[in-house]
């Protein structure tokens, strides 16, 4: 009787699933699922092959197999290294030598205790690759304007895409560019008032394989001049309140001179006094620059009465008195001449 | 003596007539910068496994016999990917879309295009299986060209 096998895609790329089926007779308490193997190879150097050894309901010590598919007589081979979580296995080491990139790779996982429980997971090992981060990042001017980043990976650079981001201090978020051949990236133009940071991650795809999952960033490097950042209230006023404020000063200033020379008239300056006559024929309005108005203005409107006042002479005449004994001496006392009006020139 | 003669003059001469083949130089491969690669043939085929990712479900545990006789081995990797593609060629006499078709052809006339290989094997090697034109199979010939070809472009042996 042919014993049916579940198989299923975890929708990773790498992974089908192989689930051998339980023989007749197989009760349903040891159908337990095993937990999910998942296997990453880092930098082609080793391969760790994790699960969740908390998920089981009892702690228990997973076996793990594996070997590479090419006949019928494919050597199974246990794992030589395992990881523990606590005292419980949850994973599994391979070195170097024990990876072969481009032949299938089955691994299975088995409960010791219920040899029947288990699952195999078939894997392409090329798109679970998953490069060291880039290193030795270093910054170079190419001219004025242009910067030029590289680095270097631990790794062939043909299966290797990366991918840069960088910003400026004065940037919120990251710019990205993807760099599918060669180590380095060039920025065009940049400002050096300002403060850059580059970063980098790498990818093994496409040529050598698949991957999805990119390496850790590189450490970041710097160029650009560490200006210190501005306060934004600071910014608004340097760049708002003082032009705006000299500018209505400058204008306040301008509409003053201008009420100014309206209201107040000039000095006239003595070299100027022979322009008087010459060219103002004795106006003095015009030569003085008051205005017809201002001048009516300065005119009395009203009339008084003008008195002279001196004294009047004593009784005697002993101060001596003048042919037709005038009434206006002004030296005498006790003499009060008559009053004059004054009356405005129309 | 007549007897390690008799072994010498029909044993020997046989066996080198059976391994010239296996001993035989490779295809020799063109487009191992990858520009071919990424730009035409990736991109085929990954559109043909997208379209096929509901299949692999149904599909057997069992490599199927093509597999187990033709091999991306060292030093064999374009003999592996003759054989891939012409077999590949196969299935687009199959009904299927006029899309399926034209990736299937780019994928193979690409591959076979770009190898050149020295021994012209007749179809005898086709003929076998020639009936298992199922998907999983399919499927299964898609991802062994793809991983045939990111062996040759890493430049690696032994992976």
């Amino acid at each position: 009787m042919k014993t049916p096998q579940l198989v299923g895609n975890l929708g990773l790329k790498g992974v089908d699933i192989f689930l051998t089926s339980m023989p007749p007779g197989y009760h349903s308490n040891s159908a337990l699922p095993l937990p999910e193997v998942q296997c990453f190879v880092f930098n082609v150097e080793y391969m760790n092959c994790t699960w969740n050894s908390s998920s089981e309901p009892h702690p228990t010590n997973l076996t793990l197999r594996y070997w590479y598919r090419k006949s019928d007589n494919d050597t199974v081979q246990e794992c030589g290294h395992y990881l523990f979580s606590g005292e419980i296995t949850s994973g599994c080491q391979l070195q170097k030598r024990e990876i072969h990139l481009y032949q299938t790779f089955v691994v299975q996982l088995q409960d010791p205790r219920e040899p029947r429980r288990q699952a195999n997971w078939t894997l392409r090992l090329q798109d679970l690759v998953i490069p060291w981060a880039p290193e030795n990042l270093t910054l170079h001017d190419l001219n004025e304007s242009q910067l030029e980043l590289s680095w270097s990976n631990r790794y062939t650079d043909q299966c290797l895409q990366h991918l840069v981001q960088y910003r400026s201090d004065r940037d919120r978020s990251w710019t990205e560019q993807s760099v599918s051949h060669g180590r380095s990236f060039t920025l065009p133009s940049v400002d050096g008032q300002k403060l850059y940071t580059f970063r980098v991650r790498s990818r093994f795809n496409p040529f050598c394989g698949s991957a999805q999952y990119w390496s850790e960033w590189s450490h970041p490097v710097h160029w650009g001049s560490n200006t210190s950042k501005e306060n934004p209230l600071l910014f608004a006023l340097e760049a708002v309140l003082i032009p705006l404020g000299s500018i209505g000063l400058i204008i306040s200033l301008i509409c003053v001179y201008f009420w100014l020379e309206r209201v107040m008239p000039r000095i006239p300056t003595l070299k100027n006094l022979e322009d008087l006559v010459t060219e103002y024929h004795g106006n003095f309005s015009a030569w003085s620059g008051v205005s017809k108005g201002l001048a009516e203005s300065l005119q009395p409107d009203y009339s008084e009465r003008l008195c002279l006042v001196s004294e009047i002479p004593p009784k005697g005449g002993a101060l001596g008195e003048g042919p037709g004994g005038s009434p206006c001496n002004q030296h005498s006392p006790y003499w009060a001449p008559p009053c004059y009006t004054l009356k405005p020139e129309n | 003596m007549f007897h390690v003669s008799f072994r010498y003059i029909f044993g020997i001469p046989p066996l080198i007539l059976v391994l010239l083949p296996v001993a035989s130089s490779d295809c020799e491969i063109e487009g191992k910068d990858g520009k071919q690669y990424e730009k035409i043939l990736m991109v085929s085929i990954d559109i043909l496994l997208n379209s096929m990712n509901e299949i692999g479900s149904n599909c057997l545990n069992n490599e199927p016999n093509f597999f187990r006789r033709h091999l991306c081995d060292d030093n064999k990797e374009g003999m592996f990917l003759y054989r891939a593609a012409r077999k590949l060629k196969q299935f687009s006499k199959i009904n299927s879309t006029e899309d399926f078709n034209i990736h299937l052809l780019r994928v193979s006339e690409g591959t076979l295009t770009l190898l050149n290989c020295t021994s012209k094997e007749e179809n005898k090697f086709l003929k076998e299986q020639k009936k298992q034109n199922d998907s999983c199979f399919l499927k299964r010939l898609l991802q062994k060209i793809k991983t045939c070809w990111n062996k040759i472009l890493s430049g690696t042996k032994g992976h």
